[in-house]
């Protein structure tokens, strides 16, 4: 079965083309005298279009005198539908049509559906289609797509998926639903074409601000609720034929799936690099008091001597713990690639994130169980505490060993304001709904090297909320001589961060209620590190200087394409220097100091010579 | 290796006021810590559980499941103890009826990483007059020791350690009468030494011990103690000739004024006056650390292994 989408990436987009594209598709030239039997004739160019363009015959079917009238003006056949009909009353009344049985007909079914509704026309239709090998031509506006929510708000109208539309109105469904109906009714989808946008409707939304193009509801809306305008597009413009007749009783796989869901998918990605801090992580998740959950041990960058090694350690452990584990070889991208996996492979009604280098404590996942019961669709978040730690040997294995006391370094509360200025959740704090990928399709931001955790954070906190407790489950593992995302470049961190930013700052951001005081104090506090910056840039004024005169210099513009061409090959995101905001003299003295040891400051500095000559 | 071909290890687990399902997934666990030590030599494991409280928690129908589960692993057996007594009594009671080369201590908010037991019988088969070992927890380590050698440690923690059986019978196990509460595992160690003994940490071999937070993120260990109770902190001083320690305690103790003081002192005074206070140990100061709060060393001069 194929699909095509119309209006994507600018196609023209309309009835017209997919209704020509299908009868193209099915229709032989040879068969002129096909008749395309329009059942509603509400499309006031589609007549002429089958006639004039595709060289069929049309007939149109209608409750409505109007209608009826305009068709045969314009030199159609037109048969006007009696209304309060029963559905065998339909359908003799159809039998009784002179073009019966004597040529092809292609039915389509778009605009009609008065007391019989979808599921019954399709009924009708079936009979005859059968007999015929007539297709159908179904088209119907998507009940999810934003445009049709908010026009039935707007227009009052009944939310009743397919059965009592108004007359003349286009029918409203689900794609799950219209699967449902045809083949319930003996029919089957052979092709299906979607359209993403109707034009038409733009004059009759004007002046209400949600339907408003530029309009911030819309946008926040057509954002959270479509997120990919191809799996929700605006309107279903099937084509279907007589097939065999399925019962559809039994669950679909999804709700049988859905009821065997572990609460949580625990998604550890790991390089195979640090077996005794993977060891602990998994001791700790062996120690959890709810044990609800399934692992998934995402192996990334990986080689087969180490894959075999984790495949060795998995095998030691409990039986019990180990049927809850999953290993995912994911090849290629960056870090962040593997969290993508999880959210693709996990399978538990909530997504949790640990580092292989991670402590949790028993109550790590009972604590998020409490929480998922009070703030039921949310982000849920719990505290961690961090702690030096530092890695060596004994007796040629490999040991951690702590290396200082317990610190206490996050806010207990969760604000968003508080969030765009420093991440305040190290990610095991952290557990995402599986609605955030069910239907927001939230996808963790492969193009940054770090701070993707952040940035599905805030994107999530947005869209959903936060429910948060002050308990403490978890210690963030700070390491003294270990690898970690501590040893990445400080630069690498400024310039994720400031993509990320960046990206958020394009969009409205929906900040829950409590975050205006937040952001009040966040404001005050810029105010007074201000008042201090001025008072400390007068007494340096010299640095700024040098700063300024660096972003100024013709070396340092003129290699800004070169910058960005290998920021991009190397899939990070080009930090432009010119937006910094300056906030202390240390910063002014640090940004200096990495303009004037990159490469490109460097080897530009002929460039240099040339403008101080 | 050890010269035998077979070693035999009781690991005893004093049972108070646990949930069974704690039980049940401690052996599960210890089955595959015992499952990677023998793939280097055989081992008779009998694990004994005591039940030293009144109430029976480890309910009988759960138990003979239990033992099911494991008989192909482990002989699994109970001792419920009619009278409520102490950790310290129920092991030495369950020690003296048991057989075997060595004693794993395991407290039952524990688990045993898979290569825990694996590596304790390592560092026995590595040193000859190794006496006594314990094992590193985690998420929180007991705050002790960090800084010097990596098996270097004062004393032995009781949330899981491992003796040779023959010393554990020799020293008549942990000193029940004294320690009721807490410290016994640190007098035992601290006997150990005296005896000639070394007495380590294995940093390689982990343990997960139920820790938990409080609002105030001050730290719950299950299994260990974070700080000592008040008569341990007078006992063991006063056990271990530090005269000068004692009087520094019992004075912090008469000053600092509180219900918990008040009842140490006074139980103190009472072992005192029905002379059930031990033989001093340790004239001379050798062996004992009182150094710092948990009894750690805190100078470079304890920094070997040894």
């Amino acid at each position: 079965m194929e699909n095509r989408i119309f209006g994507h990436n600018g196609a023209p987009s309309s009835l017209l083309d997919v209704v020509s594209d299908f009868m193209r598709r099915y229709i032989s030239p040879s068969e002129k005298g096909t008749i395309f039997l329009d059942f509603g004739a509400t499309d006031s160019q589609l007549a002429e279009h089958i006639r004039d363009q595709l060289g069929f015959v049309y007939v149109g079917i209608s409750y409505s005198h109007d209608r009826i009238n305009s068709l045969k003006s314009r030199g159609f056949e037109a048969y006007k539908l009696p209304k309060g009909l029963t559905s065998s009353e339909v359908e003799e009344f159809l039998s009784s049509l002179p073009f019966g049985g004597k040529a092809k007909l292609v039915f389509f079914l778009g605009n009609i559906a008065g007391e019989i509704g979808l599921q019954g026309w399709l009924k009708i239709l079936s009979t005859i289609a059968k007999v015929n090998e007539s297709p159908i031509i179904l088209r119907a506006n998507n009940i999810s797509h934003i445009d049709s929510i908010l026009q039935k708000i707007l227009n009052n109208e009944p939310w009743n998926d397919v059965s009592s539309e108004l007359l003349g109105h286009p029918f409203y469904s689900s794609e799950k639903s219209l699967n449902t109906s045809i083949e319930r009714s003996g029919f089957e989808v052979v092709f299906r074409s979607s359209l993403l946008s109707d034009g038409s409707k733009e004059e009759e939304q004007q002046g209400h601000p949600f339907l408003e193009k530029d309009s911030i509801y819309r946008y926040l809306l057509t954002e959270l609720l479509t997120p990919s305008a191809q799996q929700n597009p605006l309107q279903f413009i099937w084509l279907c034929v007589p097939g065999n007749t399925r019962l559809i009783d039994d669950p679909t796989p999804e709700s049988r799936e859905i009821s065997r869901r572990p609460f949580a998918t625990v998604a550890i990605r790991t390089q195979g690099d640090r077996a005794v801090q993977l060891r602990e992580a998994l001791l700790c998740l062996g120690g959890q008091t709810f044990q609800n959950f399934e692992v998934l041990i995402l192996l990334h960058s990986t080689n087969p001597a180490k894959h075999n090694s984790l495949e060795m350690e998995i095998a030691k452990l409990p039986i019990e713990f180990v049927s809850k584990v999953r290993i995912i070889v994911v090849d290629g991208g960056s870090r962040t690639r593997p969290l993508n996996f999880a959210l693709r492979e996990g399978v538990g009604d909530y997504f949790t994130f640990l580092d292989d280098d991670d402590y949790v404590l028993p109550n790590w996942l009972q604590e998020f169980y409490r929480l998922s019961r009070v703030g039921r669709g949310r982000v849920l978040r719990s505290q961690a505490v961090t702690q030096e730690h530092y890695q060596t040997e004994f007796q040629e294995s490999c040991y951690t060993r702590s290396a200082s006391a317990i610190l206490n370094q996050y806010n207990d509360k969760f604000s968003l304001v508080e969030h765009l200025i420093e991440n305040q959740s190290p990610f095991m704090t952290l557990a995402f709904p599986r609605s955030i990928v069910d239907y927001l399709h939230f996808e963790f931001d492969e193009s940054l090297s770090t701070t993707e955790d952040w940035d599905f954070l805030l994107r999530s906190a947005s869209a959903l909320g936060v429910q948060s407790s002050t308990t403490v489950t978890s210690v963030y593992r700070k390491w003294l001589n270990a690898k970690s995302s501590s040893s990445i470049p400080k630069y690498e961190w400024e310039a994720n961060k400031l993509a990320l930013l960046s990206r958020l700052n394009s969009k409205p951001l929906v900040v829950p209620p409590g975050e205006i005081f937040a952001l009040k104090s966040v404001i005050e506090r810029r105010l007074e590190n201000e008042n201090r910056l001025r008072l400390s840039i007068n007494q340096d004024h010299e640095s700024l200087v040098n700063l300024i005169r660096s972003l100024q210099s013709r070396s340092w513009r003129w290699t800004a394409p070169m910058r960005a061409v290998i920021s991009l090959l190397r899939m990070r995101k080009h930090l432009s220097l010119s937006l910094i905001d300056v906030r202390d003299r240390k910063q002014v003295q640090d940004l200096t100091s990495i303009i004037h040891s990159s490469f490109w400051w460097k080897i530009s500095s002929r460039l240099r010579k040339s403008e101080t000559q | 290796m050890f010269e035998v071909d077979e070693i035999g290890i009781t690991y005893q687990i004093a049972l108070g006021r646990l949930p069974d399902k704690a039980l049940e997934k401690h052996l599960i666990w210890l089955e595959s810590a015992f499952r990677v030590a023998t793939q280097k030599r055989g081992i008779q494991l009998t694990v004994l559980v005591g039940e030293y409280s009144n109430s029976i928690f480890a309910k009988e129908s759960t138990f003979d499941s239990l033992i099911e589960k494991h008989r192909d692993t482990f002989k699994l057996k109970k001792h419920i103890f009619s009278n409520e007594i102490s950790p310290s009594a129920t092991h030495n009671s369950l020690a003296r009826n048991a057989k075997g080369d060595f004693i794993v201590i395991a407290s039952p908010e524990v688990i045993p990483e898979p290569t825990a037991l694996d590596n304790l019988i390592s560092r026995f088969e590595e040193k000859k007059d190794l006496g006594l070992v314990d094992a590193r927890q985690i998420p929180f380590e007991f705050a002790r020791d960090v800084g010097f050698a990596p098996n270097a440690t004062s004393w032995c923690s009781r949330s899981f350690m491992m003796a040779r059986k023959s010393i554990f019978d020799e020293l008549g196990g942990f000193d029940e009468h004294l320690f009721v509460c807490d410290g016994e595992d640190v007098d035992f160690s601290w006997r150990v030494k005296l005896g000639g003994y070394v007495v380590n940490h294995d940093p390689t071999s982990i343990v997960h011990d139920s820790s938990f937070m409080r609002s105030d993120k001050s730290l719950i260990q299950a299994s260990s103690k974070v700080s000592f109770s008040p008569l341990t902190k007078l006992l063991l001083p006063w056990k271990w000739s530090r005269e000068d320690v004692f009087e520094s305690v019992w004075n912090e103790l008469k000053n600092t004024p509180s219900t918990e003081g008040e009842n140490a002192m006074s139980s103190f005074m009472q072992i005192k006056k029905t002379r059930s206070l031990p033989k001093q140990l340790d004239r001379e100061n050798r062996v004992a650390i009182f150094d710092s709060p948990n009894y750690t060393f805190l100078d470079e001069g304890h920094k070997s292994g040894e």
